[in-house]
């Protein structure tokens, strides 16, 4: 298994350069530069603009700028922030917690709500209250996530003053963007669920433990669940990784200070180390989160286990 | 049954534990005295902290690094300038500096200091440290900021409390320039001790004590201030893009100033009593620059029959609810030199007057009409742009929208990439800060306008030391401008800010850098 990781490690590698030569030329595409941003509307010539440019390295060919780049990051440099001044790990890192706890916390809204109805509606499969509940978790995957921060806002911060309005200050603050972006990932969750239980409540072992006197609670949680988890996992680490990109709509909203923003605002103000070394720092993440999720099957499915002890491979 | 009534009962009770986590309201319920005209006894106990919630992110505390509202904003309380400028009288004030003198040949300045001024890390302000900060300021990463200290040719020390410095040529606009925050003075100490930080460090009223980038800053009254100091123990930013959601905190009293709240919400602040709205017509001056560059821009005639084809009103209640005021020439209405009394100059206001359109369109070089692409950002100004397709329609003018992000934009306005251009400008109170606008090679000079004459003329003013000989000089730049019409001016935008009633104390300006010194909230 420990070979099966550091293989999945090293295939990092290449997605990374991928990523961020993607992303670096992409950035020399748009229309626009730094000094253009800064200083598109002062007085200075064009001489002038031409020479900050140079202090920004920005006369130099992309590719140069990228290798030079490059060099930088083997050595654990992602670049300094034109815009800041400040290192870009630095602000990355200052951000990240940030993420990383609204992250979990709309996962627990998400599984929370997610799974017992998904549990709730293979049950009771083809029945009204099958159709409520994917009716109820579709909306949660409907309702744009801006509006729905925003009636939330009215609701539990305006008119019952529950909740601050936003802001990352107080414990309470992360409630409501957490249900959110939660309910968002609640109807793919809760579906996936539903599909995957329905598959392992067919299977006749279930209908021997029933008719060995098992009780049927414990049919479908001990039994039914655990080997409905793979699918489970697959979507829920996904989402995982989805939300720790950050999620600039409710960040917005929320005045949440999470990594979503600090690459939108690099992106509107061409800061191109920034862009480049948060969207690397997010492709590491979402990779580890990957991997973890990759090594949590093994935990659930012992034939799984066996296949990555056999270095991937099926027998 | 039992199993979901208990659930039920933990969830009210995680609900009840988590409303404990709403930090208390700090804004006051009840209607109190106007936040523009204090009526609260001396003995009054004010609020520990205000919070103001902001529309734009600040990035640096560096004064000479970066220069726009929010950031001025910021510079103004924890830093001080030589000078300082009263928006109402429109006059120079002393600051850091309590006189001053002008040399004969109006280059050499000599400035003298006061004498009780302490940075925030307790070192006296003496004139070399602005020695320390004109040497620093030639190489400011801001452009514009090391073009104006490279424009001082030597600055000297004469004694601890007498800076002289001597300027390349004359600037009839250096004080008010000074008063600008980018132009604060930065203790040699603090900065050599700690490039990165050390700029931070001020002789302002407020002291930095946190700085989050995108998320919010914390300033503390700085005890040993040199002038009268506030009320207020801290002040927090606090960094609130989404304009709903920044109005609901100060709805909630989670702060008590919402700036530029969305003109949509206007009647929702207006219904609060608890609330106030401070309005006023901003600086910022939207227009249409026609590139000269291009062929179909070069007509005046064309130009003209624009200039008179359309309806700034309906723009202004189509693009802007109504929240503008229609500008008659190309320069601040609150700057030094401005002048829209056209009918003296013997010419006519551009105002709708589709006939004489008409009349300048057939005289033109394109009398059957003809294609032109009109390129902007924000969606504000590309609905303008949809209304005035439609009102060039009349003319045969059929006009193409081309819309670009911000960094689009100036990048498209450099490149003059583009046959007409629609822009904002905000200018400073500064008579030749229009340069940047009218001057030729300026990347501000949109319509790449270049009349010898006029580059004469701004060069003669901001030279002249007698007021209404420039005042003359600046009449006859903006007549030629609106003769030739390089430039057509719309509006200028409202902005304001909403506060809570009791507030007192903040000065709001034109520019949008509001000074919030002694800004004030009694406590509950």
């Amino acid at each position: 298994m420990l070979r099966y990781a550091i293989k999945r490690i090293l295939l990092m590698i290449p997605v990374i350069i991928g990523v961020s030569f993607l992303i670096y030329f992409i950035m020399d595409l748009a229309p626009g530069d730094i000094v253009s941003v800064t200083h598109g509307e002062t007085s200075l010539t064009e001489e002038q603009m031409e020479e900050l440019r140079a202090s920004y390295g920005l006369n130099q060919s992309v590719f140069v700028r990228y290798f030079n780049y490059m060099e930088g990051f083997v050595r654990g440099d992602l670049g300094t922030s034109f815009i800041t001044g400040k290192p870009v790990l630095e602000s990355f890192l200052q951000k990240l917690p940030a993420t990383i706890k609204l992250a979990v916390a709309s996962m627990f809204v998400s599984l929370l709500i997610s799974i017992p109805l998904g549990i709730y509606s293979a049950v009771r499969h083809g029945s009204v209250q099958d159709n409520v509940a994917m009716v109820f978790a579709l909306l949660g995957l409907s309702v744009p996530h801006f509006w729905l921060g925003l009636m939330l806002i009215i609701v539990f911060s305006l008119h019952l003053g529950w909740f601050p309005s936003g802001g990352s200050s107080s414990l309470g603050g992360i409630v409501l963007p957490a249900v959110t972006i939660g309910t968002g990932l609640t109807a793919t969750l809760a579906r996936t669920t539903r599909s995957s239980m329905l598959d392992v409540i067919r299977q006749d072992y279930l209908r021997t433990a029933r008719a060995k006197g098992v009780s049927e609670r414990t049919v479908i949680m001990k039994h039914a669940l655990r080997n409905a988890l793979i699918p489970i996992i697959t979507i829920a680490g996904g989402q995982f990784a989805y939300t720790l990109g950050g999620s600039v709509v409710t960040e917005t909203v929320f005045a949440w200070p999470g990594v979503g923003r600090l690459i939108v605002d690099a992106v509107n103000s061409r800061d191109t180390p920034m862009v480049t070394g948060c969207i690397i720092m997010k492709t590491i993440l979402i990779g580890i989160i990957v991997l973890i999720v990759d090594l949590l099957y093994a935990t659930i499915d012992p034939r799984i286990k066996a296949q990555y002890a056999r270095g991937g491979k099926r027998k | 049954m039992k199993k979901y009534l208990a659930l039920l009962l933990s969830l009210v009770l995680i609900l009840g534990i988590a409303s404990g986590c709403k930090p208390a309201s700090s804004g006051s319920a009840t209607p109190a005295p106007s936040a523009t005209s204090p009526e609260t006894p001396e003995a009054t106990k004010w609020k520990e902290e205000v919070v103001i919630g902001f529309n734009a992110k600040t990035t640096t505390t560096n004064p000479t690094a970066v220069s726009n509202v929010a950031h001025n904003i910021m510079f103004n309380l924890t830093h001080n300038c030589l000078t300082g400028y009263d928006e109402a009288t429109k006059e120079v004030l002393p600051e850091l500096a309590e006189s001053w003198e002008m040399s004969e040949d109006k280059k050499t300045w000599t400035f003298t200091l006061r004498d009780d001024v302490y940075f925030h890390n307790g070192e006296k302000m003496t004139a070399d440290d602005w020695l320390f900060t004109i040497e620093n300021g030639k190489n400011a990463e801001n452009g514009t900021v090391k073009a104006f200290y490279n424009s001082i040719e030597s600055a000297a020390a004469v004694d601890e409390k007498t800076l002289q410095i001597v300027l390349v040529n004359p600037n009839m606009d250096l004080l008010i320039t000074l008063a600008t925050p980018s132009y604060c003075v930065l203790s040699r100490k603090a900065v050599e001790a700690d490039a990165a930080n050390g700029p931070g460090i001020g002789t302002g009223a407020w002291v930095n004590k946190e700085f989050v980038s995108g998320d919010y800053t914390l300033l503390e009254r700085f005890d040993d201030y040199w002038g009268e100091l506030p009320d207020t123990k801290t002040l927090r930013f606090r960094y609130i893009s989404e304009g709903s959601a920044r109005l609901i905190a100060l709805e909630n009293g989670e702060i008590d100033v919402c700036q530029a709240p969305n003109n949509t919400e206007l009647d929702i602040i207006k219904a609060n009593e608890a609330l106030e709205m401070i309005s006023y017509q901003a600086s910022a001056l939207t227009y249409l620059a026609f590139n000269a560059e291009k062929e179909s821009c070069s007509d005046p005639n064309l130009r003209l029959a624009i200039a008179y084809a359309l309806n700034v009103q309906d723009i202004i209640d189509g693009a802007a609810s109504g929240m503008a005021g229609k500008a008659n020439g190309m320069w601040g209405y609150y700057q030094f030199g401005f002048f829209d009394d056209w009918q003296s100059a013997g010419q006519a206001d551009y105002t709708y007057n589709l006939d004489k359109a008409r009349e300048y369109m057939a005289q033109s070089d394109h009398p059957d009409g003809v294609t032109i692409t009109f390129t902007t950002s924000t969606t504000w100004r590309v609905n303008a742009l949809q209304i005035i397709q439609q009102q060039l329609s009349p003319l045969g003018i059929d006009v193409i929208i081309d819309e670009v992000d911000a960094a689009g934009l100036t990048s498209k306005a450099s490149a003059g990439d583009y046959e007409v251009i629609m822009y904002s400008i905000s200018y400073t109170s500064a008579g030749d800060d229009v340069r940047r606008t009218f001057y030729p090679g300026s990347s501000s000079n949109h319509a790449r306008y270049n009349n010898p004459r006029v580059t004469e003329l701004l060069d003669l003013a901001v030279a002249e030391a007698e007021a209404a000989t420039r005042l003359e000089y600046y009449k006859e730049v903006q007549t030629i401008i609106h003769e030739e019409c390089p430039y057509i001016p719309l509006y200028y935008a409202n902005s304001g800010a909403a506060v809570t009633k009791a507030l007192e104390g903040a000065n709001f300006s034109v520019s949008g850098a509001h000074d919030y010194t002694y800004v004030r909230v009694p406590a509950e």
